[in-house]
């Protein structure tokens, strides 16, 4: 692509305090000691619930918000004061927000446009950028002679095409049907690793986050709850929250009974794991973390005694509710190539693998 | 029991929609009766002469150089008030719906004032402060002149009076734009004022000429004004008085009447294919209103110079007005007194208390008829609702002045004679004000989904029984609102009642302007600040009561 892939910048964001005035004197905060800090070229994704703050993230990062405390920089220089026609930060909005009354290559030249580029240049780089997202063809129309998905690329292009510092994606995927938004997503992060352009990616869909992320951010009430690479924060969640918003997850409780060389000793319903586990552990109440397809279902009189209580069947995989004493397991298999067919009643036997177990207090992570 | 309530089901369904048998012709007849039989009857003293098709009295009125003048002074006021006027407003507009300004709801109240008050009043105020004893003209400056009479003192008044109306549609416009046009613009490198000339401002040009037309059709409706101040000015409205009034020749005031019709009705059109385009203005998922502040201390500084000017001159008028009333004759002698109000309050009781009562009829009648139409055109397949919908939006095209004097001829002799009556006002007052009505019946069932009354029908409820049991109790809200804002409607025109008032039955205006007339000005004054606060008692006091803005429905 011939747009100049100009010096990746580094983000930094440094405890972040944002409320919103609600009503006479009262404040709601919604972002509180935010910390963040990106590579250069690097893809974040916020993950969280809705109306955890993420938008509100982006917005404060682009200008459009004030927040009370706290220091934004790219590289080392602040941008916290700079009001958002200065930054430098492409944000593609949640709606899309594209001028309706102009072209879809009026909109996309739009910056270039600002920043007085010469009209010869703008056509060749509002081309490039349209042709990246697979909209070469579409420039003369009117952002409301397109369809959703076709109106959210001319926004990615629009973004792109100002070669910005950062990379805001505020869901930008949000509004697209299955398929074109798993076609659209991997586009999307090949485009931002050929430009190398550091972008912030806002979601709440795991598998997005999980298939185009350097890192994942997952959010909660306004605090970022972990970080980390999408496996750890999948394998090795740091709270039951992220746990859950990840994924579905058996958390049991247990108790650790002994510690050596790094890992513990754990009664689970009964079954001995030896689990990689921090020291602080030792000797305390946790919560199990088992992901369903670490529940291996086996024939009656192996692992622990459980009785199907429910089948539930998904297309690719089938999930089984087990009961194994007082405690309810979820377990799954894919539906292809098994020859033994579980119902509803039956009685068979549970193990869990030990490689794919996580520990975590019980303290501050009650299952819900 | 199944084949109970089977039963009773059916026994509905066969006595199906009578409300619709009843409600159809009722709204039909009233609108044939009232709107489309007065203006027929006024295009055909236009155009019949002994009996035949004729042009002959509109070709003699447009041969006249003298009402050609007329007419092309009606249109130079009308496209200059347009002009400055839609200026005015959305340089308010803007200031407050998008400068940090303290003070907002001062200035808002203020720039409304005008939207509740007669328009008559803006010629009083003037008259005082710059007539030829004006207190600023005269006591001030010591100039003894005629310069307010005229072009240049109409255009004033009728800014003053009608800027305000398409302050608050700019405004609704300004608040609506999609925030995030904005934003996204910024983030792209634009400063505010690109933002605003490559984003905001083409969004908002079909806004921007509906405002203008709207005040084109004031203008052009101005009745009040012209009279008073427009001295060797004279438009067509203040001529098509001066014709019946003064020279009882009706053949020619209704061609003229006509010939006025012609541009007003063209550019109702003009605004409504408009209005049809302005569609572009949404693409997609909307986004958030809430639009970010300029805190530009220059930008912040002019806003506040401009809107307090505004509002000075706003305040100076209505102080005027006051002091008009209180003092014993002002320009002359400025000493207090009561004198004016007492007056007023005995002398005018019986105007006052007909417009109170009138007013409140003639609102009830049109909210509810508009509702009924409304219903009818959304929510049945009744053949000619289209038609029905279409004449009874016609008053809104036409100018008062028009309506009125269609009233006044048609009504005066057979078949229906109403002359001297009440009905003849409450229907004057009505047809004028059944358009908003129909507008907030349909905004307030356009609320309701349609499932309602799906519903409602499925459990065997007629549509009539749906439309009292369901949907009336939901649009109630919105019909108080339509009903304040046609009550000051009525309150406030004096075009479209100057023909149709009688010794029975008087109004506030035109009482106001015949004090004007015989130079009772201290009583005119006095009366005027007394319907002024009456206005603003219903419109805050009612809504309070029902724990509502009436704004929010227009
Ligand atoms: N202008 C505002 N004034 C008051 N509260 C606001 C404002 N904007 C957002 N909020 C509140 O702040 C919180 C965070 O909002 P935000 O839009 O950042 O959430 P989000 O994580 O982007 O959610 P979603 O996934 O639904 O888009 C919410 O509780 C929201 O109600
Ligand atoms: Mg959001």
């Amino acid at each position: 692509m011939k747009m100049e892939t100009a010096r990746a910048k580094a983000l930094s964001i440094k405890g972040l305090n944002k409320s919103y005035r609600i009503g006479r004197g009262r404040r709601l905060p919604v972002v509180t000691d935010f910390n963040l800090s990106l590579a250069p070229g690097e893809f974040v994704t916020l993950l969280g619930p809705s109306g955890c703050g993420k938008t509100t993230v982006l917005r404060t990062l682009a200008g459009l918000e004030e927040f009370e405390e706290g220091e934004i920089l790219l590289d080392s220089r602040s941008i916290a004061r700079l009001p958002p026609h200065h930054r430098r930060i492409g944000l593609v909005f949640q709606n899309y927000a594209l001028f309706p009354h102009m072209s879809v290559f009026d909109n996309v030249a739009y910056s270039l446009r600002i920043r007085r580029v010469a009209e010869a240049q703008i056509g060749t780089e509002v081309k490039t950028a349209l042709t990246a997202v697979g909209l070469e063809d579409y420039g003369p129309r009117l952002p409301g002679q397109l369809s959703g998905g076709q109106q959210q690329r001319v926004a990615v292009a629009r973004a792109l095409v100002m070669n910005p510092d950062l990379l805001l994606f505020d869901e930008p995927l949000s509004n697209l049907d299955a398929k074109l938004r798993v076609q659209v997503r991997s586009e999307l992060r090949r485009l931002q690793q050929r430009l190398g352009t550091t972008a912030l990616f806002v979601t709440h869909d795991q598998d997005e986050a999980m298939s185009l992320s350097d890192r994942i951010a997952v959010m909660r009430a306004g605090r970022i709850e972990q970080i980390g690479p999408p496996e750890e924060i999948y394998a090795r969640p740091a709270t039951l929250f992220v746990a859950q918003f990840v994924g579905k997850v058996n958390a049991l409780p247990a108790q650790v009974t002994g510690y050596e060389g790094g890992a513990a000793s754990v009664d689970v319903l009964g079954q001995m794991l030896r689990v990689q586990a921090p020291a602080a552990l030792r000797d305390s109440d946790v919560l199990a973390l088992i992901r369903p397809e670490a529940v291996v279902l086996q024939q009656p009189g192996s692992g622990l005694a459980g009785r199907v209580e429910e089948v539930e069947y998904l297309g690719d995989q089938t999930e089984y509710r087990v009961r194994i004493g007082s405690a309810l397991v979820t377990a799954v298999r894919s539906t292809l190539g098994k020859s033994w067919r579980i119902k509803e009643g039956d009685h068979l036997g549970v193990a869990f693998d030990e490689d794919a177990v996580h520990l975590l207090p019980r303290e501050g992570n009650l299952p819900t | 029991m199944t084949s109970i309530a089977l039963t009773s089901v059916t026994e509905k369904g066969r006595g199906r929609d009578w409300t619709l048998y009843v409600v159809y012709p009722a709204a039909a007849l009233f609108v044939l009766i009232f709107t489309a039989y007065p203006m027929i009857d006024l295009l055909s003293r236009a155009f019949v002469v002994d009996g035949h098709l004729s042009l002959a009295t509109i070709g003699a009125i447009v041969a006249d150089p003298f009402n050609r003048t007329v007419f092309w002074n009606t249109l130079l006021l009308g496209a200059t008030v347009a002009v400055l006027g839609t200026i005015l407003a959305t340089l308010y507009a803007y200031a407050i719906a998008r400068v940090a300004i303290p003070g907002k709801r001062v200035w808002h109240f203020f720039a409304l004032l005008p939207t509740i008050s007669p328009p008559i009043l803006m010629a009083l105020g003037l008259i005082l402060l710059y007539g030829r004893r004006g207190l600023i003209t005269n006591e001030l400056f010591g100039i003894q002149s005629s310069g307010l009479y005229g072009f240049k003192g109409l255009v004033i008044a009728q800014l003053i009076s009608y800027f305000p109306f398409a302050y608050l549609l700019m405004l609704n416009l300004f608040r609506g734009l999609d925030a995030s046009l904005e934003e996204a613009a910024a983030t792209m490198g634009a400063n505010g004022w690109r933002v605003l000339r490559t984003v905001s401002l083409p969004l908002l040009v079909p806004g921007l000429a509906g405002a203008a037309l709207l005040m084109f059709s004031y203008s052009f409706a101005d009745l009040g004004n012209p009279l008073l101040l427009g001295g060797d000015f004279p438009v067509m409205s203040s001529q098509i008085y001066q014709m019946i009034i003064g020279m009882y020749d009706i053949p020619q005031g209704a061609a003229l009447a006509v010939l006025l019709l012609i541009p007003a009705v063209l550019m109702f059109f003009a605004h409504k294919m408009l209005t049809s385009r302005m569609s572009f203005a949404s693409v997609g998922v909307k986004g958030s209103s809430r639009h970010r502040e300029v805190r530009h201390l220059g930008v912040q500084a002019a806003a506040l110079l401009f809107v307090g000017s505004i509002t000075f001159i706003i305040c100076l008028q209505y102080g005027t007005i006051i002091a008009g009333a209180v003092t014993q004759l002002f320009g002359v002698n400025y000493a207090l007194t009561p004198k004016h109000f007492i007056a007023a309050l005995t002398k005018s009781r019986g105007a006052l208390l007909d417009t109170l009562t009138l007013g409140v009829i003639a609102s009830f009648i049109s909210v509810v008829l508009g509702l009924l139409i409304a219903w009818i055109v959304a929510r049945t397949k009744a053949p000619g609702r289209s038609i029905m919908d279409f004449i009874a939006n016609l008053p809104l095209a036409i100018p008062g002045t028009v309506i009125g004097l269609a009233f006044g001829l048609a009504f005066n002799g057979p078949p229906l004679i109403l002359t001297g009556t009440a009905a003849i006002i409450i229907a004057a007052f009505a047809v004028r004000s059944l358009p908003y009505g129909i507008r907030s019946g349909v905004a307030a069932l356009n609320q309701i989904n349609r499932t309602l009354d799906e519903a409602s029908t499925t459990m065997g409820a007629t549509s009539g029984e749906t439309l009292w049991r369901v949907l009336l109790p939901l649009v109630r809200p919105a019909l108080l609102a339509g009903m304040v804002f046609s009550f000051t409607r009525s309150v406030t025109t004096l075009s479209a009642v100057i023909f149709v008032v009688s010794p029975h039955w008087s109004l506030v205006t035109p009482t106001i302007l015949s004090q004007m007339d015989r130079g009772d000005v201290g009583e005119a004054a006095a009366l005027s600040v007394i319907v002024v606060l009456m206005v603003l008692l219903i419109i805050h006091g009612v809504p309070r009561l029902l724990g509502r803005d009436w704004r929010e429905a227009h």
